[in-house]
C-alpha cells in the first residue's frame, strides 16, 4: 500500500515537471498574469480587478478595473487590455496614468520599445499603437498563411521581437518592432515539441520562449527560432497564461484558481 | 464574434459535409477538435504530452476557443457548474430523446445540442452557436421540453404573448441576457439562458425572491421595493399553520411567499398556473379564513374570490368587487369613516340585491367607525389605520365560534362591547343592568342599544315615539322607557312644572354633551346611586358643576352647616343623601317653578311663594320671617321706584319663570331683587350687595338717602356702638340699620327703633325720638319744634313763584300736598347734610343755614312765605327758639 502511494506521488511529481510552488487565489476564470518587481499580477477580469500578490503568494492588493483581460508589465508600468476596447496604463500601485480606446476586440498587449502590440480577436490581427494610443498599423488577418491568425490570443516580447499565439493554427508567430513577420514555429500535434492549442507565450531571456498548451496540459520551452528545448511541465489542467521572471516560469491554471511556478534550469 | 466563428468554421469544416456524412479523418482541420482521433493514432508514442482523450464536444475543447480567443464565453463555462443547462447528466430512462440529439454514454453533453457540423451544411444557415438545429423561437428547446411549452399549462410564449410584452420589459429581459423573438414575443430563452443563467434552471434571474417574475409582472407585485397594495404581498413569511407541505409537494417556493409560491410556470393544469385549485389555494395559508367557505360570504361558491383577488385589486385588502356609487353615498350617509369600511359597504348598501335577496345593511344609525381609541384595549382587535372600522368587530370570514350563521363577530357580543366600553360594563351592577329578565341577560347592551339599525341617538334600540324628535336625542332614548306606558313607568315625569331644562347649552366640559340632556347628569351605565355622573351627596357637587355661582357653601342656606337651622334627623339624612341643593330644588317632578322641591308658601310674588316655604311661621326658617312691616314688593313698588331698581342693576324678577327678568321681560321687585338665595355678596344675609358699612344694597336704589354717609346721622360718626331696637349694630349691619330695617320693621317706614310719642305727628316723633332727652341725639335736643296746624290748612301746591322743597305730612307720616302738617321733615332731609356740598363732613360739626340737613337755603317761593310773608324769614331763622313760638297765631 505504501509503495503504491509513493509511486502515485512520484508519478504526480514527474508529471508536473519541476513543480516548485503555487499561488492560489479566489478568482473567477482569470485570463492573464504578469510578474514584475517581485509582484504577481493576476487578471481577474470577471471580478473587474487585477489581484496583486507577492511571490510568496501573499495577497497585497486589488486594482479595480472594468473587465481587464490581458496584461504586460514593462518598465515599471502595467499595460492592461479590456475586451471592451480599452487599454489602461497604470503604475505599479494601480493608479491609472493613461487610458486609450482600441479598435476591435483587444485581447492582450506586448510592449516593444515605444510601441504597443495589441492582439485583436475581432480582426485576427496584430495592431500596433504608439505610446499615446495612436494606431500605427495593423498586421495579420484571418487565415493560416504565415502572418495570419486563427484564434489570435496572448502575446509577449523580447528586446527585438513580439511573440504572438496563433491558437487554432497551433503556432507562435514572431514580428519585429515594425510589425513585420519574422518567423513562426510550432508543429500541430500532441507529442513533445508539438503544439495543439497554444494559449500563451512568454519570453524568458537567453533566447528561450515558454509556451503553454491548454489541451495537452503542457508548458514547453523553445528557442526563438522554434527549436524545441524541453517540456517544462505537463499534466497541468488547462494551463493558459505564462510569464517569466528571474529564471522562473509562472503558469496560470484558471480553472484551478492557481498559478504554478517552475524553475527553468533544474528544480528550484 | 459571430463572424469570427464563421471564419473558424470555414477553416475547420468542409462545406457541404453534413453530420450524417461525417467520417473519421486525420486532416488537421478535423483534428483541431477531434484530439481523440489524433491520440488514437499516436497512442503508442513515448513522447505524448497527454494521454487524455478529448472528443470534439469535450467542454475543455470548446473552451479552448471560447476562453477569450475566438470568443469570451468564460461565464458560460463557469455556468456549467452552476446555472447552466445540465451536462454530464444521465437522461432518465423514461425520457425520450428526440432524434438527432445524441448522448454520450447515456448522458447529456455539449454535443447533444451543439455541433459544428450542420444538417444543411450551408454556412449561411448555421446557427451561430453551433446548435444542431436553429433555435429560432425556441424550436430547439422545445424538441426536448415540449411539455413545457404546451398552451394552457405553461407560461404563455410566442403567439400567446404577441403584443403583450411591453417594450421596456423586453429591453429589461435583453439586458439580463434573455432573448425575445423578432416579433417581441416571449420564448424559452426569455427566462432561461442555457449557459449564462444566474439562477437554478438556467434562469436569467433568480426566482426565490420573485426577481425574474417581477421583470415583466411588476404591476402584479407588492413588495418592499415595489409597494402596491393592489397585489398580494410577496417576500412574506408563511403564516403559522399554513399547509406548506402542499406547496413543497408542488416544488413551489416555501422559504417565503413569492410569485412562485402560488404560481407555477410549467406543466400546471390549474387556472393561472396556480399550484392548487383557485378555490383551495388561498386557504392553504389563510387557514383561519377557511371557515368562510361555510358562510354566506362564500357567494355562489366563489370562495375567497367572492371578495378578493390576488392581483390588480380594486381596493385595499385585495378587494375584487367594484364599489358602486350607491355604496359611496351610503358610506357618506352613515359617516362610515373606517379605512376598510367601503369594502364591506360595497355589498352591504341599501337596494343591493343578490340572488333575489336584498343584502342586509347597517341602517342609517349605526356604530361609528373611523374613530381612534383613547385607550389601549385588552382584546386584540384589528384597527385599520389605528381607527375603528367594520372589521374591528367583524371578521368577514367567520364568527368567533365558527357558527356559519353567525354575525361574523370576532368575540361574543357582550365581550366585544365591553372591550372598548369598559366603563359602561358597570351597567351590570346598576339598575339598568337588568332591563327585562326574560329577554336579556344582565348587562346586555342590546337591551337598550342596536349596534346597527338603531332607532335613535346613542344607538338606541327604542325611542320615545316612532321617531325621536328630541334634541338632544338621548332624551328620546330615556323617555322611551321613562314614560307612563314605558318600562320605567315608576320613574317618569309627573309634575306640571318644568323639569330641569335639556337642550340648552352645556356650560361645562366636565359633563358630556354640547347640550344638556339626561345623559349630561346621568350615566345610565353606572351602578352608582341615582345613576349620577357626579355625586350629589352632601354638597351637591353635581349641581354646582354647572351652577358654579350657586354654591351654598358658607351661606346661611347651607342648611347642613347652619347651626341656626334645626333639622329633624330625617330631614338631615335626606339632605345629606340628595345634597344641600335638594333642600329647595329637585331636577325632576318639582312642586313648583324653578324646580322647587318644597311646598310653596303663601305670598303674592313668586319670591314670596318660594321663600315662604321656609321663611314662615312653623317652617324651617320661622325665625327669619319678614315681619309685618317689610320693604315693599311687587305691585307696591311704583313705576318710579322700579326705574331706581333698574338703575341699581339689581334684578327685577320675572314672575312667570321666577328668574331675574331678561331684557324685554316684565319683572317686579321681589325677594330675589335684593337676595341671591344661593350666595350673593353677603353670604350670611344672602344679599346681592353688602349691607355692612355703607349699606350698598340700600343705597343702590336709595341713592339720595345714601348721602347720609358721613353725616351726623351716620351713627358711625357720632356713636360707633349704636344698636337699633332690633339689636342690629351699625358697624355690622350698615349705616342704614341705625334707623331702618327691610324686614320686621317697627312701622311702614321700616323704622328700626321704637318711636317715642312726643308729638301727635309721626314724622316729628321719628326725629324727636333721638333728638329728645335720653335719645341718641340728646346733645341736640330740639325744644321748640312745633308748628301749629289745628286752625290752618297748609297747601303745597305749585303756584307762580313756587320754589324749593317743602314737603308736608299727615300725622301718620304720609306726604301730601293739602292738609299736611309742617313737621321736622318739611325743612330737614335727615339723609342729606347739605345739598350744596358734595362731601359729607365725616365728623360731628355745628351746622349752619347751608347744611344742617336743610332742604332749602332760603325761603323764596316757600310755603312759609305763603302764610308769613316777609315775616317768614324771621320765623324760619328762629324756628327752634321761643322767640317765634306764641299761642297767638302769627300768620296773616
Amino acid at each position: 500500500m505504501r509503495k503504491f502511494a509513493i509511486a502515485i506521488i512520484f508519478l504526480i511529481a514527474t508529471s508536473l515537471g519541476a513543480l516548485s510552488g503555487e499561488i492560489k487565489g479566489n478568482w473567477k476564470f482569470p485570463s492573464d498574469i504578469a510578474v514584475s518587481n517581485g509582484k504577481l499580477y493576476v487578471v481577474d477580469g470577471l471580478n473587474n480587478r487585477i489581484a496583486v500578490y507577492d511571490l510568496y503568494g501573499q495577497h497585497l492588493t486589488d486594482i479595480k478595473l472594468d473587465s481587464p483581460f490581458g496584461i504586460a508589465a514593462k518598465d515599471g508600468l502595467l499595460y492592461v487590455t479590456s475586451q471592451k476596447g480599452k487599454l489602461y496604463v497604470l503604475d505599479e500601485t494601480g493608479d491609472i496614468e493613461k487610458t486609450f480606446s482600441l479598435k476591435g476586440r483587444p485581447i492582450d498587449v506586448a510592449k516593444l520599445k515605444d510601441r504597443l502590440f495589441i492582439t485583436d480577436g475581432k480582426t485576427e490581427s496584430l495592431d500596433i499603437y504608439d505610446l499615446n494610443g495612436k494606431i500605427i498599423k495593423s498586421v495579420g488577418g484571418k487565415g493560416s498563411a504565415p502572418g495570419n491568425f486563427v484564434g489570435i490570443f496572448m502575446a509577449d516580447s523580447s528586446k527585438k521581437l513580439v511573440f504572438v499565439v496563433d491558437s487554432v493554427n497551433a503556432r507562435i508567430q514572431e514580428f519585429d518592432k515594425d510589425g513585420n513577420y519574422v518567423n513562426s514555429f510550432g508543429v500541430f500535434g500532441i507529442e513533445e515539441g508539438d503544439l495543439f492549442r497554444p494559449k500563451s507565450v512568454a519570453y524568458c531571456g537567453n533566447g528561450t520562449v515558454a509556451v503553454s498548451d491548454a489541451i495537452t496540459g503542457a508548458v514547453q520551452l523553445f528557442d526563438i527560432y522554434g527549436g524545441f528545448e524541453k517540456v517544462l511541465a505537463k499534466g497541468l489542467y488547462y494551463p493558459t497564461a505564462v510569464a517569466c521572471y528571474k529564471g522562473e516560469v509562472f503558469v496560470l491554471e484558471p480553472l484551478k484558481n492557481r498559478v504554478l511556478t517552475f524553475k527553468i534550469q533544474g528544480v528550484k | 464574434m459571430r463572424k469570427s466563428l464563421l471564419v473558424l468554421l470555414s477553416v475547420l469544416i468542409v462545406p457541404g459535409v453534413s453530420e450524417a456524412k461525417l467520417k473519421k479523418s486525420m486532416k488537421k482541420e478535423c483534428l483541431v477538435c477531434h484530439e481523440n482521433w489524433l491520440l488514437e493514432a499516436k497512442v503508442k508514442s513515448p513522447k505524448l504530452l497527454t494521454t487524455e482523450s478529448f472528443t470534439a464536444a469535450n467542454r475543455l475543447m470548446c473552451l479552448s476557443c471560447h476562453d477569450g480567443s475566438m470568443a469570451d464565453d468564460r461565464l458560460t463555462f463557469l455556468g456549467f457548474k452552476h446555472f447552466s443547462h445540465p451536462v454530464d447528466k444521465k437522461v432518465p430512462e423514461d425520457f425520450k430523446m428526440p432524434k438527432g440529439f445524441p448522448l454520450l454514454n447515456g448522458k447529456l453533453y455539449c454535443g447533444t445540442c451543439h455541433t459544428p457540423h450542420t444538417k444543411t451544411g450551408s454556412e449561411k444557415k448555421l446557427d451561430y452557436t453551433f446548435m444542431r438545429e436553429p433555435n429560432v423561437n425556441s424550436a430547439l428547446c422545445m424538441k426536448c421540453h415540449k411539455e413545457n411549452a404546451e398552451h394552457g399549462m405553461n407560461h404563455p410564449i410566442l403567439k400567446d404573448t404577441k403584443d403583450k410584452l411591453k417594450v421596456e420589459y423586453a429591453l429589461e429581459i435583453e439586458k439580463l441576457g434573455g432573448k425575445i423573438t423578432k416579433n417581441r414575443e416571449v420564448q424559452c430563452e426569455s427566462c432561461h439562458s442555457p449557459h449564462r443563467g444566474r439562477a437554478k434552471k438556467s434562469l436569467i434571474e433568480p426566482v426565490d425572491r420573485s426577481q425574474l417574475c417581477a421583470v415583466c409582472h411588476i404591476e402584479n407585485v407588492n413588495s418592499k421595493e415595489h409597494p402596491n397594495f393592489r397585489n398580494h404581498p410577496i417576500h412574506k413569511k408563511f403564516p403559522k399553520g399554513a399547509e406548506i407541505s402542499v406547496f413543497k409537494e408542488k416544488k413551489a417556493i416555501t422559504s417565503s411567499v413569492e410569485c412562485m409560491t402560488c404560481h407555477k410556470v410549467h406543466k400546471e393544469k390549474n387556472k393561472h398556473l396556480l399550484v392548487a385549485e383557485e378555490k383551495k389555494l388561498c386557504i392553504l395559508c389563510h387557514i383561519q379564513e377557511k371557515a368562510v367557505l361555510r358562510t354566506k360570504h362564500n357567494v355562489d361558491g366563489n370562495s375567497c374570490k367572492t371578495c378578493h383577488v390576488a392581483h390588480k385589486a380594486k381596493g385595499r385588502r385585495l378587494w375584487s368587487r367594484s364599489i358602486p356609487e350607491d355604496a359611496f353615498d351610503y358610506a357618506a350617509l352613515i359617516e362610515a369613516k373606517g379605512q376598510t369600511d367601503i369594502l364591506c359597504l360595497s355589498c352591504h348598501y341599501p337596494g343591493h340585491i343578490v340572488d333575489g335577496k336584498e343584502i342586509e345593511t347597517v341602517g342609517t344609525l349605526t356604530h361609528p367607525t373611523g374613530k381612534e381609541l383613547k385607550e389601549k384595549i385588552k382584546l386584540k382587535l384589528p384597527l385599520p389605520g389605528k381607527r375603528l372600522a367594520c372589521t374591528t368587530c367583524h371578521d368577514p370570514h367567520h364568527s368567533f365560534d365558527n357558527n356559519p350563521k353567525g354575525k361574523f363577530l370576532r368575540a361574543p357580543r357582550l365581550k366585544l362591547c365591553y372591550t372598548c366600553h369598559r366603563e359602561e360594563a358597570d351597567v351590570k351592577n346598576g339598575p339598568h343592568g337588568e332591563i327585562d329578565k326574560k329577554r336579556w341577560k344582565r348587562g346586555d347592551c342590546a337591551a337598550c342599544h342596536n349596534v346597527h339599525k338603531a332607532k335613535g341617538g346613542y344607538l338606541s334600540r327604542v325611542v320615545y315615539g316612532e321617531t325621536s324628535p328630541m334634541e338632544p336625542p338621548v332624551d328620546g332614548f330615556c323617555l322611551a322607557c321613562h314614560d307612563p306606558e314605558g318600562m320605567a313607568k315608576h320613574k317618569i315625569k309627573q309634575s306640571v312644572f318644568n323639569e330641569h331644562p335639556v337642550g340648552v347649552k352645556n356650560p361645562t366640559d366636565k359633563l358630556p354633551g354640547k347640550k344638556v340632556s339626561c345623559a349630561t347628569c346621568h350615566d345610565p351605565h353606572t351602578h352608582k346611586e341615582i345613576l349620577l355622573r357626579i355625586p350629589v351627596k352632601g354638597n351637591s357637587e353635581l349641581c354646582i358643576t354647572c351652577h358654579t355661582d350657586e354654591n351654598l357653601k358658607g351661606t346661611s342656606h347651607d342648611l347642613l352647616n347652619n347651626p341656626d337651622v334645626k333639622l329633624t334627623r330625617k330631614q338631615r339624612e335626606e339632605l345629606i343623601k340628595f345634597g344641600n341643593c335638594s333642600a329647595c330644588h329637585t331636577p325632576h317632578n318639582p312642586k313648583f317653578k324653578v324646580l322647587w322641591n318644597r311646598k310653596p308658601g303663601k305670598g303674592e310674588t313668586i319670591g314670596e311663594k318660594l321663600c315662604f316655604s321656609c321663611h314662615a311661621k312653623g317652617k324651617l326658617a320661622e325665625k327669619k320671617t319678614i315681619g309685618k312691616f317689610t320693604h315693599p314688593m311687587g305691585r307696591e313698588v311704583t313705576e318710579k321706584n322700579l326705574s331706581m331698581i333698574e338703575n341699581s342693576r339689581l334684578p327685577l324678577i320675572n314672575q312667570m319663570t321666577g328668574h331675574p327678568a331678561k331684557k324685554g321681560e316684565i319683572g317686579i321687585m321681589d325677594c330675589a331683587t335684593c337676595h341671591d338665595p344661593h350666595n350673593g355678596a353677603d353670604r350670611k344675609r344672602l344679599t346681592r350687595y353688602t349691607v355692612e358699612g355703607d349699606s350698598a344694597l340700600c343705597t343702590a336704589c336709595h341713592t339720595t338717602e345714601g348721602r347720609v354717609v358721613g353725616t351726623d346721622h351716620d351713627m358711625r360718626v357720632v356713636k360707633k356702638n349704636f344698636k337699633n331696637a332690633l339689636g342690629e349694630e351699625v358697624l355690622k349691619d350698615g349705616v342704614c340699620s341705625a334707623c331702618h330695617v327691610p324686614h320686621r320693621a317697627k312701622d311702614k317706614l321700616l323704622w328700626a327703633t321704637d318711636v317715642k310719642n312726643i308729638t301727635d305727628n309721626k314724622m316729628a316723633n321719628y326725629c324727636l325720638t333721638c333728638h329728645s332727652k335720653g335719645g341718641v341725639g340728646s346733645k341736640k335736643i330740639v325744644k321748640y319744634y312745633y308748628h301749629p296746624h289745628s286752625d290752618v290748612v297748609v297747601r303745597n301746591f305749585d303756584r307762580p313763584g313756587r320754589s324749593g322743597d317743602w314737603p308736608i305730612f299727615t300725622k301718620d307720616g304720609k306726604q301730601v300736598h293739602v292738609g299736611g302738617e309742617i313737621t321736622c321733615e318739611t325743612c330737614h332731609d335727615p339723609h342729606v347734610w347739605s345739598k350744596w356740598t358734595t362731601k359729607a363732613p365725616g365728623r360731628p360739626v355745628e351746622g349752619n343755614a347751608l347744611n344742617s340737613f336743610l332742604r332749602n337755603k332760603d325761603l323764596k317761593g316757600s310755603i312759609c312765605v305763603d302764610c308769613h310773608g316777609l315775616d317768614a324769614l324771621y320765623r324760619y331763622k328762629l324756628f327752634h327758639t321761643d322767640k317765634v313760638h306764641h299761642k297767638k297765631p302769627s300768620y296773616r
